[in-house]
């Protein structure tokens, strides 16, 4: 039997993960080490998630992986990998509820201190995109949320990327060992960064361009357009406006009136991240 | 605006709202009285610049609207000191257009405005 406790701080949440396994598990500790901050000292009030063979829960879940958050089961998943799919997904939930910062659905990454964010809703295709523009040497920030703090510098959320069977195949990563499906039957997998050859941002990253994207054109094109259309996209893509919503108005016209806002119409994600790195690079 | 409470959607943007004839709902079902003034906005009623386009947040009822150039130009002049006139004719002047012409559009704009609770109406 291998129990294992892992303390970890994501967006200044600290979270506890407890494994409970026959045999350890190789791979589950760069995917979370890829975007939270190991701790070594346990703290209260954090957030607890396990994964937990399930015929140590009784015999119904015999052959079972169950997930807990809090005490609470979250998922019973049929294998080991996607357990930790649903794991994932629970603690990016829970980061992005809990964070401090104001929050906005988005995909991130940046050249030289100078962030691009790509601010659009679930299955829009910021992942896609954003994976592009690694693979196109830019640093890779997020791809689920550009979390702002209230001086309007950029706190780096670098999960696992979520990658569609489609954004793998438009990607050309057929041949990238992903050790890990985001969830069962999603269809989805989680590729950590580093498989991408994402580096890290090398400095302080301060938003400089907000790109609006727009699928399904032949060809890509940038045009700029007016920054209200940023700061409207901001607020409406917002995950947690709605706690200090005066905080979140003036910080979203900030960041709107500092950066440089963009419409991106496309089909192709590396043609797209291509006439990205050209014009905005 | 995101999954709880102000709303900003792209489409909202320009004028606000959804864009009939103006009428203002006093008692009597008329329009603005001639000589009535329009505005000031109501002191929950927040107010910022993106690139000199104004954007509102009602800090009441969490609610974000997002101007274009004309419609900031328009609220810029409800402060309570114009009337509806009055702030059709300096506009005219200042875009050298006939007020005629411009006027269904102030009158929507103000509408839109005083309907989303940005500006008091009766």
């Amino acid at each position: 039997m291998w129990v294992a406790d892992q303390y970890y701080s994501i967006l200044g949440t600290p979270m506890m993960v407890r494994f409970e396994f026959e045999e350890p598990m190789e791979g589950v500790a760069e995917l979370l080490g890829s975007f939270a901050v190991a701790e070594r000292i346990p703290v209260r009030q954090r957030h607890r998630f396990s994964l937990v063979t399930g015929a140590h829960k009784g015999e119904q879940h015999a052959g079972h992986v169950l997930v807990y958050r809090d005490c609470s089961r979250i998922a019973r998943a049929t294998n080991l990998r996607s357990a930790v799919g649903h794991m994932m997904a629970a603690i990016n939930r829970t980061a992005i509820e809990s964070c401090a910062q104001f929050a906005v659905h988005a995909g991130v990454v940046a050249r030289g201190g100078s962030g691009i964010a790509i601010p659009v809703d679930s299955m829009g295709g910021k992942s896609t995109l954003t994976a592009a523009l690694v693979l196109g040497g830019f640093e890779y920030v997020s791809d689920e949320a550009l979390c702002l703090e209230s001086d309007g510098s950029v706190v780096p959320y670098r999960k696992p990327l979520g990658l569609s069977p489609w954004s793998i195949d438009a990607l050309g990563l057929e041949e990238v060992a992903v050790p890990f499906p985001k969830g069962e039957g999603s269809g989805e997998v989680l590729v950590p960064h580093r498989l991408l050859g994402g580096s890290p941002p090398q400095e302080p990253v301060t938003l400089a361009h907000l790109v609006l994207p727009e699928f399904g054109h032949d060809e890509a094109s940038l045009e700029q357009v007016a920054a209200s259309d940023g700061m409207a996209t901001l607020l409406a893509m917002s995950f947690n406006h709605y706690r200090h919503g005066a905080d979140a108005f003036h910080l979203a016209a900030a960041v709107a009136n500092q950066a440089t806002a963009w419409r991106l119409r496309y089909g192709d994600p590396l043609a797209a991240a291509k006439l990205i790195g050209e014009r905005l690079g | 605006m995101g999954s709880q409470g102000a709303q900003s959607a792209p489409g909202t943007q320009g004028t606000p709202g959804g864009g009939r004839p103006y009428t203002r709902r006093t008692s009597r079902g008329e329009g603005f009285l001639a000589g009535e003034r329009i505005g000031p906005p109501p002191e929950h009623i927040i107010e910022t610049e993106v690139q000199g386009d104004v954007s509102l947040y009602d800090a009441k009822r969490e609610q974000v609207v997002v101007l274009n150039a004309t419609a900031s130009d328009v609220w810029r002049l409800c402060d309570g000191e114009q009337t509806l006139d009055e702030i059709v004719s300096l506009l005219a002047s200042a875009y050298q257009a006939d007020a005629s012409t411009i006027r269904p559009d102030v009158e929507k704009t103000v509408a839109e405005l005083v309907e989303a609770g940005f500006l008091p109406g009766e």
